[in-house]
């Protein structure tokens, strides 16, 4: 009978052993593998599948738009081996996060971008947001506290914000693993590694602006690294006025203290126009918009009225506007238009505003834009009036030319020498020309 | 008196003595050649049909707009884009339709340019100044003419020089332009003028060319052989453009006297 039970007992032990080595080798076993291919699919919030840029222009990096869009990728994993308890959790780090020290440490250097979920054979897809993967990256030594990012928190855009160090460019990696009792399971795991750059390129220097006809033209001097310059941004603020301690930029290049004064929007009783949503068509409507140059300050979120003036004394825009102390250009104030160069990037070096109203003053300033679309720190503002010109053409027509009216236009015949010609040269071109076909037709004969 | 006449007498004497030379030499040369040729027993090089002429054109050119007896001296060109004479750059294709012996070549040709000038426009407000924007003429002529070649000192005393002459009626379309496009005046009459037109006249050039074969006669074979061009020249010649208007009542002026340099290929 004893030897009975320790039979059984032995038995038993043998089975609970065979089973539980077979569990462990069953996790063990658990293999997640990633996409044959480094893009994955992108969508937005709502799940919609969104535009990724070209080849050309790194489509797997993260960038500022790329944040601020709270894209998610939706990276396809196949898995194998798996049983009943194991999950899947995804994890972004600088370093290798298969290191529970890394996750759960004391200063684990990986934070959790997903909730752990269950995990089933086959194929499968996981979504992670970019302002979740970017939301830990810039802490100091890339360290985290204690308890930070162990347990999954949603981000919002505020961390889209946050400047990567040193080039701007930093490689980070999305691990994907199975868990089990909030211990990675060995030999599983799956790292999908790219680069997120938040910041676009240095400020754009050499700013110039001349006037035209209801328009601008800015100038600036390439940026270095044009070969990451996809282009450049070219913003307007339709709300500049003139600056107290300064005056404004005229034809010539120089302040003109006259111009200043002159300027409608220099008068305290004057409206200025707030609500200009059209730059570009010529608006009538500036006079009513119903708002003072005090209710400008305050209404667009620029520097108080009572603290412009020191402002100024550390910034030497020549006019206050709306592009004042502008830093993120993802959300412009209707107040500030935009316009931008070519694809031609880094080789363009001016732009023409155009559709502006003739001595209105507008404070222009432009930023580069790189090639995944960040744009970086805008330049120095600029301050200008759109103002009449006169070209060829209007000299032409002023000094009593006559000619004109377009390719097709018919001038009548007449045979005064001052006016040009007659029908005798006609008569002896036909003539002439009706020699040459004798003497050609007498020849083939 | 008499002095002036000897010194004449002895010029006249000096030029007819080169050019005799020349047509010595020239006339030696070939004549050696030929008996070269004889002695090796080879028949005279193959020289392809040639029929055809192409030139490439480059001419300096100011129009003269401000002749206009309408603008009554003011000087509205001359204003805008200054004196210098920018490029005009043209191609011509004409049809050697006759050979007339001991003469040359006689055909119609045609051609094609393009041309413009450019321009910062003022600042209409005191104290003016340039401006931002762009203030632009730019002329398209074409040509219909009638071209002559006298390459008879060529052809027959190896003289690798072709004096030519051409008339012909020109037409060009002109365009003055602002940034946003066709420029667009006020007259007096309170009328707006788009600055677009054209403008008719006559063409006529007489020039010299030099026929590049002779510095190298075994590659002008090989081009004729292989490309059917028969002769390659440079050229520069006197360019009379009177492209005034020609029973037109208000043409913008395009004329001008001025060269022409290029290349030429007659295939």
């Amino acid at each position: 009978m004893i030897m009975k039970r320790l039979w059984l007992s032995a038995h038993l032990c043998a089975v609970l052993f065979a089973v539980a080595t077979f569990s462990a080798s069953a996790r063990a076993q658990t293999v997640i593998t990633g996409p044959l291919s480094d893009i994955v699919t992108r969508v937005d919030s709502k799940g919609n599948a969104v535009t990724v840029r070209p080849a050309s222009q790194k489509p797997t990096w993260f960038s500022k738009s790329d944040c601020f869009a709270d894209q998610e990728i939706v990276v396809g994993l196949t898995v194998t081996g798996v049983t009943n308890t194991v999950q899947i959790q995804a994890w972004a780090g600088l370093s290798d996060c298969a290191s529970n020290e890394n996750r759960n440490g004391q200063n684990p250097t990986c934070w959790a971008v997903t909730d752990p979920r269950a995990l089933i054979n086959g194929p499968t897809s996981v979504r992670v947001r970019v302002q979740d993967i970017v939301a830990n990256m810039f802490s100091t030594n890339s360290k985290l506290s204690s308890g930070i990012g162990k347990q999954y928190v949603h981000n919002d855009n505020a961390v889209c914000s946050r400047q990567t160090p040193g080039s701007g460019e930093t490689g980070i990696s999305i691990f994907f693993y199975a868990i089990s009792g909030g211990t990675t399971v060995d030999g599983t795991g799956y790292a999908y590694k790219t680069t997120v750059k938040l910041v676009g390129p240095p400020a754009v220097t050499g700013i110039t602006l001349a006037p035209g006809n209801s328009a601008l033209t800015v100038g600036w001097t390439p940026a270095q690294g044009i070969s990451t310059i996809l282009n450049y941004n070219i913003f307007w603020a339709t709300d500049a006025r003139p600056n107290p301690a300064s005056a404004p930029v005229d034809g010539d290049g120089a302040p003109d203290a006259s111009d200043a004064s002159d300027d409608a929007a220099a008068d305290p009783d004057e409206e200025v126009d707030l609500s200009d949503e059209d730059a570009g068509q010529p608006d009538d409507a500036d006079a009513s918009a119903g708002s003072t140059d005090a209710d400008a300050s305050a209404d667009d979120g620029g520097v108080d009225a009572s603290t412009a003036v020191e402002a100024d004394a550390a910034a030497p825009s020549m006019c206050r506007s709306s592009l004042d102390g502008l830093v993120d250009t993802i959300n412009l104030r209707s107040t500030v238009k935009s316009g931008q160069t070519n694809s031609s990037g880094g080789l363009t070096s001016s732009y023409r505003i155009k559709g502006l109203h003739n001595n209105k003053l507008y404070a222009v300033a432009v930023g580069a834009v790189d090639i995944l679309g960040n744009v970086g720190q805008l330049s120095t503002i600029q301050c200008g009036e759109p103002v009449e010109t006169i070209g060829f053409w209007d000299r032409y027509t002023h000094a009593g030319g006559l000619a004109g009216g377009g390719f097709c236009s018919v001038n009548r015949v007449v045979a005064s020498p001052d006016t040009g010609g007659s029908w005798h040269a006609w008569w002896a071109l036909v003539a002439g020309a009706a020699g040459v076909a004798l003497v050609l037709a007498r020849r083939r004969r | 008196m008499l002095g002036k006449r000897r010194q004449r007498g002895g010029l006249r004497a000096i030029v007819f003595g080169l050019a005799m030379l020349m047509l010595m030499l020239a006339g030696g040369n070939a004549h050696a050649r030929g008996e070269a040729d004889a002695i090796r027993g080879r028949a005279r090089p193959y020289e392809s049909p040639q029929r055809f002429a192409l030139e490439l054109r480059f001419t300096p050119y100011r129009p003269g707009v401000d002749s206009d007896p309408n603008l009554h001296g003011a000087t509205p060109y001359a204003s805008t884009f200054g004196k210098n004479r920018p490029l005009m750059l043209s191609v011509e294709f004409d049809w050697q339709a006759l050979r007339i012996p001991y003469v040359g070549t006689f055909g119609p040709g045609v051609s094609a340019g393009i041309w413009s000038k450019s321009a910062k426009a003022s600042i209409a407000q005191a104290p003016g100044g340039p401006s931002g924007d762009d203030t632009t003429l730019a002329v398209y002529p074409m040509s219909l003419l009638a071209v002559i070649r006298f390459d008879v000192f060529n052809r027959m005393w190896k003289i690798p020089l072709v004096p030519y002459g051409k008339f012909g009626v020109g037409y060009a379309l002109w365009r003055a332009s602002s940034p946003d496009g066709t420029a667009r005046a006020t007259n007096d009459a309170g009328k707006v003028i788009a600055g677009a037109g054209h403008t008719v006249g006559f063409e006529y050039m007489a020039g010299l060319a030099f026929d590049l074969n002779c510095l190298d006669p075994q590659s002008a074979l090989q081009l004729d052989n292989n490309l059917g061009v028969n002769h390659t020249y440079i050229f520069g010649e006197f360019t009379g453009l009177n492209l005034n208007g020609i029973a037109q009542k208000n043409p913008l002026r395009l004329g001008a006297n001025t060269w022409t340099v290029g290349l030429a290929f007659e295939f």
